[in-house]
């Protein structure tokens, strides 16, 4: 049992086998232990994608209560509940989860590796976040209530005094201990791209997408500590330590916070990138334009995100706002970098338009509104207008919803025939995905207006006299769009596993060598050698296509 | 595959921030500003020797399974509900954690 590389460069890593003891195990314990990073990866997305519908449910209640003027279903103090939850659950429990979880299964098979680097630690890593996030919706069960202070349990909001009871200590261990999986899980990923990579596969020949990962996890290593030690002391100072006294103390917490809460965004958004880059180049049929600009940007991009954090608080009065506000506004260069990648690859290609091609292009152009709102939501002057608005509501849900997700569903549906070995149906997917985009828009382009004239967010109720309802109510059934998209997903997951048609190893034509192997791959990736790796794409060299160095 | 040009692709990362941290000192003296980010960047330069000295083994064993990992995560999740629920799921953790141990040891050395 082994990997053997293969040409030139190629070298041999002898893997001993599991003996009598490790046997693969089966069924419901086989679920719980295995160590399989492909078994591990589609726990934690699936996990990842129950809290998703969990945290739907959520603001399907909360856009109810907005519809109309008026309290309809739950209480203001509910609805604080409700908007934590939401938001912890969306945050900590399903897109950074998911983000990693894309990695966990494709980063070993891309780079060429039989397995992934600390195997223990990466299951490790699944069951901290699955149990993490039972911690954190048990808090629903508390006699006070699940926690109320926001997602960002923002201090001193969040303390004893303010919001007592256990609900709020469970959110805390619970966060802590998801946030410590995700951890593991990115040390692991980090590890396999740094010590594990095939012959051959040298830093500059990585595919797209684990060179997302490489940043994502470098973010997630060093920004994510800052999150433990503000919830610890945010449990500490619960219990009596005074860990964050006076004025001082709240800044020293959001300092702390956020110095996480703005990398985490790019966690949830860099993976998504490479993904969709990949799934253009594929159904181009071209290799990802400016290869090494796009490394550049990825890694300058990553950099200038743990900058940023300061213009979360830029209404606080105690940080440098010019600082933040240029280095904020510093990141549209390498974001724009991945997007003349994007449109590079595109210009010239072969385009098929599969439903993963359709959600890459989709994810691109609904980021993009995201991502100019956040030009203007770095610039203090304006920023202090919409601060704890609706506008601000808008704006992250177009980078993590309208943005993310369909970055996310992207990768689902190119990656789906790998893991399965079977493909998710055409025609249910373009459905998915034109209710997806119609209810997103319908959802969150209101909410630019109405946070522009005055809707502060965080609110269980309004006026009939703000004006606000009309705007509210579409945006009320936008959300239900988006959940019938969604229900629309599951029943193609369904349709296509009862009628499942044999995927292959390589259906779309892809062009790294996790399309080398079958589907779904063995045990340990690759039982053929795998192809000489002289580039980023070795699938297009095995087909002759020259890379641009080879180009006259 | 040696971690040599990971280690310099996590240097070129390392120095991005240092420049932006840098960058800050033009701009404020806000201490917990600095103090937040440099943490956050000294923390690569262990890790970039980490990658430095990484290296594949030979040989190695991969196991298949793994009751002693999802037990360890079971007693930390238990000491971590301790805060919510009290001394009772501390110490429950603290018991399931000495078994995991054990099974992480024979594991490892079976």
């Amino acid at each position: 049992m082994g990997r053997a590389g293969a040409g030139p460069e190629a070298g041999t890593v002898s893997l001993v086998a599991p003996r009598p003891p490790y046997a693969p195990v089966r069924g419901v314990a086989g679920a719980v232990v295995a160590t399989d990073h492909k078994a591990v990866a589609a726990r934690t997305l699936a996990t990842a994608f129950g809290f998703f519908i969990a945290g739907g449910v959520i603001a399907l209640l909360m856009r109810w209560e907005l519809a109309t003027p008026g309290m309809q279903l739950t209480s203001r103090a509910g609805y604080d509940e409700l908007f934590s939850m939401h938001g912890s659950t969306m945050i900590y429990l399903f897109v950074t989860p998911a983000a990693l979880a894309l990695g966990t299964y494709l980063v070993p098979l891309q780079v060429g590796a039989a397995e992934i680097a600390g195997p223990r630690v990466n299951l490790v890593g699944y069951w901290l976040f699955a149990f993490g996030g039972l911690l954190a919706w048990s808090s629903f069960l508390a006699r006070d209530g699940a926690a109320s202070a926001a997602w960002t349990a923002e201090f001193p909001m969040s303390d004893a005094a303010n919001t007592p009871g256990s609900g709020m200590d469970l959110w805390i261990a619970g966060v802590m201990c998801a946030t410590t999986g995700v951890i593991l899980l990115a040390a692991c990923q980090l590890a396999t791209i740094v010590a594990r990579r095939a012959p051959g596969m040298t830093m500059l020949r990585l595919p797209v997408f684990t060179w997302t990962m490489v940043v994502t996890c470098l973010m997630v290593l060093t920004a994510f500590p800052s999150l433990l030690i503000a919830m610890g002391g945010l449990a500490l100072d619960r219990h009596g330590v005074d860990v964050y006294p006076g004025a001082g103390g709240a800044t020293a917490y959001q300092h702390l916070f956020w110095f996480y809460g703005h990398p985490v965004v790019y966690v949830m958004f860099f993976p998504f990138v490479g993904a969709s880059l990949e799934v253009i180049a594929t159904f181009s049929g071209r290799r990802v334009f400016g290869y090494r600009g796009v490394v550049l940007s990825l890694l300058a991009f990553a950099a200038l995100s743990m900058a940023v954090w300061g213009h979360h608080m830029f209404t606080t009065g105690q940080v440098a706002n010019r600082y933040f506000s240029l280095t904020s506004t510093m990141l549209a260069v390498p974001a724009g970098m991945e997007y003349v990648a994007a449109v590079g690859t595109l210009i010239g290609g072969a385009l098929r338009l599969r439903t993963a091609m359709l959600f890459a292009l989709a994810f691109f152009l609904q980021f993009l509104i995201g991502g100019l709102t956040g030009i203007y939501t770095g610039s203090p002057p304006l920023d202090y207008h919409v601060h704890d608005s609706y506008f601000v509501v808008a704006h992250f849900h177009y980078t993590l919803l309208a943005g993310s997700v369909f970055g996310l569903f992207a990768a689902v549906y190119y990656w789906w025939p790998k893991v399965t070995g079977f493909r998710l149906r055409e025609g249910l997917g373009r459905l998915h995905l034109a209710l997806f985009v119609i209810g997103t828009n319908v959802t969150f382009l209101p909410m630019f207006v109405l946070g522009y004239d005055g809707m502060p967010r965080r609110v269980a109720n309004y006026r009939p006299a703000d004006g606000w309802t009309t705007l509210n109510l579409v945006a009320t059934g936008g959300a239900f769009v988006i959940a019938v998209s969604v229900a629309v997903f599951l029943l193609n997951v369904y349709v296509s596993w009862l009628r499942s048609e044999p995927a292959g190893p390589d259906p779309w034509g892809g062009q790294t060598l996790e399309w080398a192997t079958a589907s779904p791959p063995p045990r340990l990736n690759f039982t053929a050698p795998l192809p000489p790796v002289r580039s980023a794409e070795p699938l297009l060299d095995l087909r002759g296509v020259p890379t641009p160095e080879a180009l006259p | 595959m040696r971690g040599r040009d990971a280690a310099a692709a996590i240097a070129v990362w390392a120095a991005f921030n240092v420049v932006l941290s840098s960058l800050m000192f033009l701009f404020t003296g806000d201490l917990m500003s600095h103090a937040v980010y440099w943490l956050g960047v000294f923390w690569l330069v262990p890790l970039i020797a980490l990658a430095v000295t990484a290296r594949e083994r030979a040989t190695r064993r991969l196991p298949q399974a793994s009751g002693g990992a999802a037990l360890l995560a079971l007693a930390l999740a238990l000491v971590a509900l301790g805060a919510g629920v009290g001394l009772w799921a501390v110490l429950c953790g603290a018991a399931v954690g000495v078994v995991a141990v054990v099974l992480l040891v024979m594991e490892r050395s079976a």
